[in-house]
């Protein structure tokens, strides 16, 4: 029952019409409204009697209803409605090459644009200018800005292909693949860990392999189609087990892995194969009907058999790629993998003996508990090993070996251990009606002499029996034996040939009863929660080699068909305890059509790669076409790259989409690199960012295209162009990712940056990266001072301003006006105007001195301590090793120097008093401080050492003399101001010789929680203040001219 | 709140940011939203909500592991008649619980003028008794630690869905640019659930919340790369005048292109940002008589930088106890409780007061409560240290503040607490009244991504009137 168009009103619902026009009193609308006849409309509250009176009055009028031009929308879920529709749906349509607009313009492209300004009345902008269009050409193909050479080199080249020569050698270029790799990577929801999980491992080590194929692949012009076959189903057609392109596969296993719920899993799945490549929202069928768009539930269930029929594998494939891993780095993984398994199998091997020895002493008591654990099955694992006092790597195993002794039907002829095979098959009534014949059956020749001796005599009348005869025989045989080796060590075997059979057949290293394997140990060992941990470390160490280590061999993150394909019921609801009809593995029905047919080969991915690159889906090229569109343009000719549904934005150039669509499918055979050219090569896209007509009022959106668009640099193109800039860039292609935020500072392109799905690298987030829980089909952008923040403070940008300044410097020399054109060359490319340079100038000019903001409140020194002596009191350390400070990069070094240094807990002193070192707290408060700590003389020998706080290099608030003790050092209360320095100084009473000691005091204000500990504040040298120049750089780094792309 | 931009030019004069996300503030108008909004600087600008709001901002002291409802604010003196037994199948209805019934260590007392129940854990709370809205009978789906958190501020216990801070973020944006308008505290570590806990998800990232380790104080854990360590605050504003007047250069070539004015006035707010976030943070900044209100422990600094926070702005504060799950008593119930309350009483109750002294508590929302309660039984055979397991069904959280009745209890549990019998509150309600609060109409707050209009509240969820005053 709707109320939304007037037909509806007129057609009514189950109880008649809502509306009868010209007997207002009649349709049931009114009714419903009087609460009348049980019909309360709303259902809350009633309406007011105003609000009642309106609607009489409009009843009465005829109820006059505006007119719509278009259809009125079907209701929500109400598929058969939804499918009517979706037929006129421009995007469902097949994709036919239109005709084009006229046949004046060479660039098909052009055509179209400019006829549908002309239609508005509109003028392209003029072509941007050589400096403009070739920064715009680089930073869309490449993601990298144009050399100053290169800027030059274009400007002045004549040849009217000049701008052709340069698209073909961007296109060309190994770095195409990276910047559209990173595109491609938002779509596959790329991430190098899975989703948090408690005492899990998250890393996907081998990711990487994935963003390196699709780097790859796009650089070799893949054709678009059998780009998408092989990220869905690339192990169908593999010819090798390690074929590289299996790395494709990534795109199914980089999601996350959703707390392990394979449901989620599988939708994620569905998501990115249908959203992400086809720009359809089919997972909001999960759970009923899509609302707007014609996907029946059904067909979310029938995708969902194929992705549930496919299962992510323990164990990645080892895959023959052309790795750059150096033979040395391999040859290092190779030792340390071997390492890590020799140590689990050295746990795995003393895990081993000690369960034999302890099998071999206390063989009854494990027979006993293999007829509670496997023939009575009376008592579980726990139990036998709780109540028996047996190992349960022994127990285990040797249950494990009897049982196959049982199983396996061939034992029955063993000589030893055939009745005892036969015997354990049969039931307890078939044992004892059976054990009359038993001398008759021991009687056979083939078995063992001493064996059948033993049963004869023992005469067993059940399998409890059996076994404690059995257990007694090869007792005694071990025993035996163990004799025999003690007073012949080198005995090969035992003298009776009956027993020596018995012997074999418990110790026969390949086949015996009581060998266990390494494996079956292990297993057993993970029974209780400390063999659990100690193989969990073991294994962990192994994993960690082949994870974290460079040289570990680059898998492939592949899918596998599961042996038996299931055949899939929707969950009603989604809720899969609620199953409802079966429905066949197959395609989308709006998208396959009437030809739609269940796949039949294996979990039909193949099947399904094959439909969605089907060149009469209407979806697939349409959707990769305007992504590349969007790139580009700033904006896509479908404002909805991730929904070409009903409720999709209209194309704005709908038959150049179509007439690209089709060109890409037919004419191009899907290849991208063609598709780039033709976009590069437009004079639409080549028009300036600026148009003198201002149409802004007419089009604020520019969906005409009546200029370019200006673009901000994204997070990627951003740092990267910082780094070329500098001249720091490291333009090495593919490989493990690296953390981005980690010192010394990556100088790798930004693609490589690990993306942590858990804990996200707080860059990515500030600059709009895509979270990767799910495939984003475009980026927000926004403008938020923590990203100007990052650009003003972090030491990755200063970094870039140093090594730029001194790029130039080098190049440049000192003259000032040089120096800055060559910042200005290597930043926008192009020269500084005058004022610009008067600009720097006096920038530069009148910079003050280079100065650290912060006073650091932990300095460390050397000195006489007191400014009475006639030495400096203190005087500052100026080499910092990573690990310590030291007067000088020579250690120890020469009198009266010696072995002084300071390290984060205590240090040495110089070889006489004026040479104390000096841990100096300098006050960032006015109030009254004590210090605290320990101090500890380390070393035997010596004369010891001397302690003493001083403060302000005037007075000695306390002083110790040491030697190989500990003590206590607190003293004060100390009043200080801001500024005022407290001394920790140590020096060697005159004897230099044992004299390391531990000394890391804390000072405390009193009355406060406010502390200062020397441990905790030890780091590295505050970083040098930035000099005028540098200052300049980095300005220019932050300008807009920078950061947009006219 | 300052008035809302009502018209383009309004929204771009008053930010002065240039264009603006005017689909987001299409949302406030008419209640719809273009797909994917682009937004700026200004999509962290206030804005108004559907109808006029209770409360400004909301503070949530998350105990997270789950504090026991029969300890703290639900009694149950039948539990001692069945202290030590298996409780009988009447009492234990269709709950599937083991274990003998436990009867609660702590006494419990009237307080305030309306005799709300509140255990002698929280004697300082129990003088708050007359502001404090109790919800006895809370529901959440699952009885497990990850997916209760999820549930409680995503609104599913699965799917990466957006937090509710970085909901009421996106409807209302932050009163104060100069810091997060989200802050999440949880001291020495993430609470179990990591980051998922204040994810934006399909939000624009600027909707995350922002975690500070609250062990800490230092504005740099608040906002990254807050502190330039290369020149003086002079050189900087110096070098940052030099850079404007290229960007004005640039800018005059380059007519009608308003996402370069927001790019220059972002720069002038990070500077401005340095200074004052690192105010917002120095809690040494309050007088004594304050700082002695609420303690100098861990959380009683957390609890007075969340006043701070408040105060400058910040439009949703969460406060954990502490990273994992530290509330989540399995044994020795009595003395974990204890400690915990302990650690924890006196900053809580400082809030309070402290936010009502200032009349600030009228305009703000305290929750506090876990992603779920405990058993009022424990597991056989109890041992000496005897502690409570995980519970769903009825447990205990309240409110305080603006729009919310004082002293008031909600919902009923059954006569041992294993079951909410009357009243039951689903998260999904308690999520309905916050937005309700805020402003929002639950089903009307929405964000189209993937082809849907997704909302907190998914296709659940009801305002819960008996707790609005």
């Amino acid at each position: 029952m709707r109320l939304d168009a007037r037909q509806f009103a007129l057609q009514g619902g189950e109880n008649g019409a809502a509306i009868i026009p010209g007997k207002p009193e009649a349709g049931l609308l009114l009714k419903a409204i009087h609460w009348q006849d049980g019909l309360e409309m709303p259902p809350d509250e009633s309406l007011s009697e105003d609000e009642i009176a309106v609607i009489e009055r409009w009843l009465k009028l005829g109820a006059p209803w505006p007119q719509s031009d278009t259809m009125p929308k079907p209701a929500l879920g109400d598929q058969s409605a939804i499918r009517d529709v979706a037929s006129g749906h421009w995007a469902f349509k097949p994709v036919v090459k239109p005709a084009l607009p006229s046949n004046d313009q060479p660039n098909v492209i052009n055509a179209f644009v400019r006829a549908k300004l002309a239609d508005a009345g509109m003028t392209p902008a003029e072509p941007a200018k050589r400096r403009v269009i070739i920064r715009r050409a680089y930073i869309d193909t490449i993601g990298l800005p144009p050399s100053p050479q290169q800027v030059d080199a274009f400007a002045n080249d004549k040849s009217p292909r000049a701008f052709e020569n340069v698209v073909d050698e961007l296109l060309a270029s190994p770095h195409f693949g990276e910047r559209w790799a990173r595109h491609w990577l938002d779509i596959a929801r790329y991430a190098d860990t899975r989703d948090w999980r408690a005492q899990t491992d998250v890393r996907y080590p081998f990711a990487y392999t994935y963003r390196d194929w699709v780097i790859e692949s796009l650089n070799a012009d893949l054709p678009y189609d059998e780009f998408l076959r092989q990220q869905i189903a690339a192990d169908c057609y593999a010819d090798s087990e390690d074929d590289p392109s299996l790395a494709a596969l990534g795109f199914l296993t980089v999601g996350s892995r959703f707390r392990n719920s394979q449901l989620d899993v599988t939708a994620d799945q569905i998501d990115v194969v249908t959203r992400g490549l086809m720009a359809l929202t089919v997972t909001c069928a999960r759970c009923h009907d899509h609302k707007y768009d014609p996907v029946p539930t059904e067909d979310y269930y029938s995708l969902y058999g194929v992705f549930a029929s496919t299962s992510i594998p323990e164990d990645f494939p080892l895959i023959a790629v052309n790795e750059t891993i150096d033979p040395l780095v391999r040859a290092d993984y190779e030792k340390q993998h071997a390492a890590a398994v020799a140590e689990r199998d050295e746990y795995a091997d003393q895990l081993k003996s000690e369960a034999l020895a302890d099998l071999r002493k206390k063989l009854k008591t494990y027979f006993d508990g293999y007829y509670e654990l496997s023939v009575t099955r009376r008592t579980q694992i726990r139990g036998v090993i709780s109540r028996l006092k047996v190992r349960e790597t022994a127990m285990t195993p040797l249950a494990a070996n009897l049982d196959r002794l049982r199983r396996v039907p061939r034992s029955a002829t063993h000589p030893v251990l055939g009745l005892l095979a036969a015997g354990l098959s049969l039931t307890e009534a078939q044992f004892k009606q059976h054990s009359e014949k038993l001398p008759d059956i021991a009687a056979n020749p083939k078995f063992n002499k001493v064996v059948t001796a033993a049963l004869i005599e023992a005469a067993p009348k059940s399998r409890r029996e059996l076994l404690d005869t059995y257990a007694s025989l090869f007792d005694e045989t071990l025993k035996q034996w163990g004799k025999l080796k003690r007073e012949t060590p080198d005995a090969k075997q035992l003298p009776d040939a009956g027993r020596e059979e018995i012997r074999r057949a418990l110790l026969n290293p390949k086949t015996g009863l009581f060998q266990f394997s390494r494996d079956q140990v292990l297993q057993a060992s993970r029974l209780f929660g400390a063999g659990r941990r100690k193989i969990g470390d073991l294994e962990k160490a192994i994993h960690e080699v082949d994870v974290s280590h460079p040289g570990s061999p680059p898998r492939a993150m592949v899918v596998a068909d599961k042996p038996q394909p299931i055949t899939p019921a929707v969950f009603i609801r989604g809720e899969p305890q609620r199953r409802g009809d079966r429905v066949p593995r197959q395609f989308l029905e709006i998208l396959a059509g009437d030809d739609r047919r269940p796949f039949v080969e294996g979990s039909g991915r193949q099947e399904l790669a094959e439909a969605v690159t089907n060149p009469s889906n209407p979806l697939t090229a349409r959707v990769a076409i305007n992504r590349i569109w969007m790139h580009y343009f700033g904006a896509g000719l479908v404002q909805t790259p991730g929904d070409f549904g009903l409720r999709s934005d209209s194309p704005s150039h709908p038959e150049l989409l179509d007439w690209l669509a089709a060109t890409f499918m037919t004419d191009d055979g899907w290849s991208l690199k063609t598709l780039h050219r033709r976009i590069l090569l437009s004079e639409t896209y080549r028009q300036a960012s600026f148009n003198s007509h201002d149409y802004s009022q007419a089009d604020p959106d520019n969906r005409l295209l009546w200029r370019a668009n200006r673009k901000r640099l994204d997070f990627e193109a951003m740092r990267d162009a910082m780094l070329a800039a500098s001249g720091q860039i490291d333009l090495t292609i593919g490989g493990r990712s690296v953390q981005l935020s980690a010192e010394p500072f990556t100088t790798r392109r930004t693609l490589y940056g690990y993306i942590d799905r858990v804990d996200l690298d707080p860059l990515f987030k500030t600059f709009d990266f895509p979270s990767p829980e799910a495939s984003a089909p475009e980026r927000t952008t926004t403008t938020v001072p923590q990203q100007a923040l990052f650009a003003m403070n972090h030491p990755f940008v200063v970094e870039q301003s140093r090594a730029l300044i001194a790029a130039v410097a080098d190049s440049a020399g000192d003259n000032i006006e040089q120096r800055v054109q060559a910042i200005y060359r290597r930043l926008f490319g192009r020269t500084a105007d005058a004022q610009e340079v008067s600009m720097a100038r006096a920038f530069v000019d009148g910079a003050a001195a280079p100065q650290t903001p912060q006073e650091a409140v932990w300095q460390y020194g050397y000195g006489s301590g007191l400014a009475s002596s006639a030495l400096p009191a203190f005087t500052p350390m100026a080499h910092w090793t990573g690990k310590e400070y030291q007067p000088l990069a020579e250690w120890p070094t020469k009198f009266p120097l010696g072995h002084v240094r300071i390290t984060a807990v205590g240090g040495h002193p110089g070889r006489n008093a004026d040479h104390s070192v000096i841990r100096r707290w300098v006050s960032p408060v006015d109030g009254v401080v004590t210090v605290h700590g320990k101090l500890k003389h380390l070393r035997d020998g010596g004369n010891g050492i001397h302690a003493r706080v001083i403060v302000n290099t005037q007075s000695v608030a306390a002083e110790w003399n040491i030697l190989t003790e500990e003590l206590q050092t607190t003293a004060g209360a100390i009043n200080v101001r801001r500024g005022d320095t407290i001394d920790f100084a140590v020096d060697c009473k005159g004897n230099a010789a044992n004299d390391a000691f531990a000394w890391s005091p804390e000072v405390r204000l009193v009355d406060s929680e406010k502390l200062w500990n020397a441990r905790r504040a030890f780091s590295a040298p505050p970083p040098p203040p930035m000099t005028g120049w540098e200052q300049l750089a980095q300005a220019l780094l932050l300008t807009n001219e920078f950061l947009y792309v006219d | 709140m300052t008035t809302p931009p009502q018209t383009r030019r309004q929204m771009l004069s008053r930010t002065g940011l240039g264009f603006g996300s005017l689909a987001l503030a299409g949302l406030l108008s008419d209640s719809t939203v273009r797909a994917n909004a682009e937004p700026t600087l200004s999509s962290l600008a206030p804005r108004d909500p559907h109808f006029e709001p209770r409360v400004k901002r909301v503070i949530h002291l998350f105990m997270n592991g789950g504090p026991s409802q029969v300890d703290t604010f639900d009694p149950k003196p039948l539990l001692a008649k069945w202290h030590g037994k298996v409780l009988d199948e009447k009492l234990k209805k269709d709950q599937r619980l083991g274990g003998a019934a436990f009867a609660s260590p702590f006494k419990f007392a009237k307080h305030g003028q309306s005799g709300i129940d509140i255990s002698e854990l929280f004697p300082k709370l129990a003088d708050c008794a007359d502001d404090l809205c109790v919800i006895r009978s809370m529901v959440t789906d699952v009885p497990n630690h990850e997916p209760g958190l999820l549930m409680m501020n995503c609104g599913d216990i699965v799917q990466p869905r957006p937090s509710i801070g970085s909901w009421s973020l996106y409807g209302l944006g932050s009163e104060n640019q100069s810091l997060p308008g989200y802050v999440v505290m949880c001291p020495t570590g993430l609470p179990t659930g990591a980051t998922g806990n204040w994810r934006n998800a399909f939000l624009p990232g600027i909707y995350q919340g922002t975690y500070v380790d609250s062990q800490y104080s230092d504005p740099e854990d608040l906002i990254a790369n807050i502190r330039n360590s290369y020149m003086l605050h002079d050189q900087q504003r110096r070098q940052l005048s030099f850079i404007q007047a290229l960007n004005r250069r640039h800018r005059e070539q380059r007519p009608d292109d308003a996402q370069l004015d927001a790019r220059i006035q972002s720069l002038e707010l990070a500077f401005r940002m340095q200074t004052e976030a690192t105010d917002a943070f120095d809690i040494s900044r309050e007088p004594d008589h304050v700082q002695e209100l609420y303690g100098s422990d861990q959380q009683g600094r957390q609890m007075l930088i969340a006043r701070r926070l408040a105060e400058r702005g910040v439009r949703y504060i969460q406060v954990y106890h502490g990273a994992g799950q530290p509330w989540d008593s399995h044994a020795s119930i009595e003395k974990n409780h204890r400690r915990l309350a302990r650690e924890s009483d006196q900053a809580v109750a400082a809030l309070l007061t402290d936010l009502k002294q200032r009349g600030m508590l009228d305009e703000t929302l305290i929750i506090w409560g876990g992603e779920m309660g405990r058993t009022p039984t424990v597991q056989l055979p109890v041992g000496p240290n005897p502690g409570r397991d995980h519970h769903h069904d009825g447990f205990t959280v309240w409110l305080a503040g603006g729009g919310v009745k004082g002293g008031h209890i909600h919902g009923v549990t059954d006569e041992v607490g294993l079951k909410a019998v009357d009243g039951r509150v689903h998260v999904h309600d308690l999520h309905a009244t916050i937005l309700h609060l805020l402003g929002f109409d639950h089903e009307r707050l929405t964000y189209r991504y993937a082809g849907r209009d997704f909302r907190l509240t998914d296709i659940h969820g009801h305002v819960v009137d008996d707790l609005l005053a």
